[in-house]
């Protein structure tokens, strides 16, 4: 017994490094499980303020890029919601709707920290539970796709970019609308992004728009994602693979919407009813 | 005295330099291999008369609180436990007869600037070669891996040793 405790005592800094050790990679596993909530991450209460407050400081240089930003935005959002109507002119028609409720509601946030120098990105947003953000919803910036919430505390939440080891979800090739997928993989930097699972079979250029499927009830379908700039015959006889310039800017990323899909929990809990019948 | 609040001021310096200055500059898409991980500076420069088990727990809570900061779980955490379980051993190896008064401040003056470079670029090495590959945690990758923590343990290289000039001054 009194070797056992001399022999403790002789490596009691090699217990303590063990000890924390496992505590880490508990911690790393959980951070890097999406259905898993993490202990200490960016929606802390303490490190939030931090970076709200140095958001607010710095927020002063860019105003007015950022405002440029969403006026942009405003006017796209325009056309498209007047410029068909009047391109058909069919001003009088009357749209019935036939789903009285409410599919998709915009929450509007600010991004408050981003960081994109490393494998795992995380970004932080000044949203929480107070304001009925909860894990896996969508985030728009002006431009394009940018996330979905992992951790929400009652003030801030955390977000999983498009450039993360672990993102993906279903995208489409706009003019034929058929599905990829969005990954972003080990040769992609803090702007592109690959597709992979494009069919031989479409024809795919240069310069096509990619966006959002809407098939995993983060994103609405049809929400820009980025253009392609290379395409590659990677994917064996039947696929391809599309290398993609994203639309979002993740260094100058601010302001931007949090969806809210009404409908995300139902179609999850059907879909996942399905693998378990099988 | 001093030396206690040395080392808080390091504690600080390094949090914020990292969080607020490294994490914001901005080179383009060189920036994955132009991310110094400045913090490593607190253990490094420790006295060395500091207990193994204090420096595990101080490596353990500057990593903790750099790892809410970034959301990455306890991955800076886990490097600096790691430097801080070897440093010993790395300072055994560099002064084999125990020339070195372990209460004197530790600097490029006192232990000799050739000396100090080796030391700091193993402990560097070591800190950073851990943090990526448990970042990428794929072998598949590994010469990103090397690289990155060649270039990277450069930069922080750099960026310790501008400190050591300036507080020499």
């Amino acid at each position: 017994m009194r070797n056992i405790l001399k022999i403790l005592q002789k490596y009691q800094h090699l217990v303590i490094f063990l000890f924390f050790q496992i505590i880490c990679f508990s911690l790393i596993l959980r951070q890097n499980d999406f259905h898993n909530s993490s202990i200490f991450n960016a929606s802390n209460h303490v490190v939030g303020s931090v970076y709200e407050q140095v958001d607010n400081a710095k927020s002063y240089i860019n105003l007015k890029e950022e405002n440029r930003r969403l006026n942009e935005e405003n006017a796209r959002l325009k056309t498209s919601l007047y410029g068909k109507d009047s391109a058909n002119n069919n001003k009088f028609l009357i749209h019935k709707d036939t789903l009285s409720r409410l599919h998709y509601k915009y929450i509007s946030g600010k991004i408050i920290n981003v960081f994109t120098k490393g494998e795992n990105n995380y970004l932080t947003l000044n949203l929480g539970k107070k304001h009925g953000i909860e894990p896996h919803m969508g985030i728009i910036g002006p431009y394009g796709i940018v996330g979905f919430t992992k951790d929400v505390s009652k003030n801030f939440s955390t977000v999983i970019p498009i450039i993360h080891r672990k993102f993906t979800i279903s995208v489409a090739h706009k003019k034929t609308n058929t599905t990829g997928l969005l990954q972003w993989q080990g040769n992609d930097n803090f702007n592109t992004a690959t597709v992979i699972n494009l069919p031989k079979y479409i024809t795919i250029k240069v310069g096509d728009t990619i966006t959002t499927k809407g098939f995993d009830g983060i994103f609405n379908a049809g929400e820009n994602v980025g253009y392609i700039t290379e395409v590659f015959a990677e994917g064996g006889d039947d696929y391809n693979t599309a290398k993609i310039f994203l639309f979002t800017d993740f260094r100058r990323i601010s302001n931007v919407k949090v969806i809210k899909n009404f409908y995300q929990k139902e179609q999850l809990e059907l879909e996942n009813n399905i693998e378990e019948n099988q | 005295m001093v030396i206690y609040l040395q080392n808080i001021f390091r504690f600080f310096l390094a949090l914020f330099v990292q969080l607020l200055v490294i994490n914001w500059v901005d080179f383009g898409s060189a920036s994955p291999y132009i991310y110094p991980l400045f913090y490593v500076i607190f253990i490094i420069l420790l006295p060395l008369s500091t207990p193994r088990p204090l420096l595990i727990f101080l490596a353990f809570l500057q990593g903790i609180i750099i790892d809410a900061f970034m959301s990455t779980g306890g991955l800076h955490a886990s490097s600096l436990l790691t430097l801080a379980l070897l440093r010993p051993s790395i300072l055994r190896f560099l002064a084999p007869r125990e020339d070195i008064d372990i209460n004197r401040p530790f600097n490029s003056k006192y232990i000799g600037f050739r000396r100090f470079v080796t030391y700091l670029s193993l402990c560097i090495l070591i800190q950073h070669f851990w943090f990526f590959s448990v970042e990428f945690f794929k072998f598949s990758e590994l010469h990103i891996i090397i690289w990155k923590t060649l270039t990277n343990s450069f930069f922080t290289l750099l960026l310790i040793l501008i400190y050591d000039f300036v507080s020499q001054k």
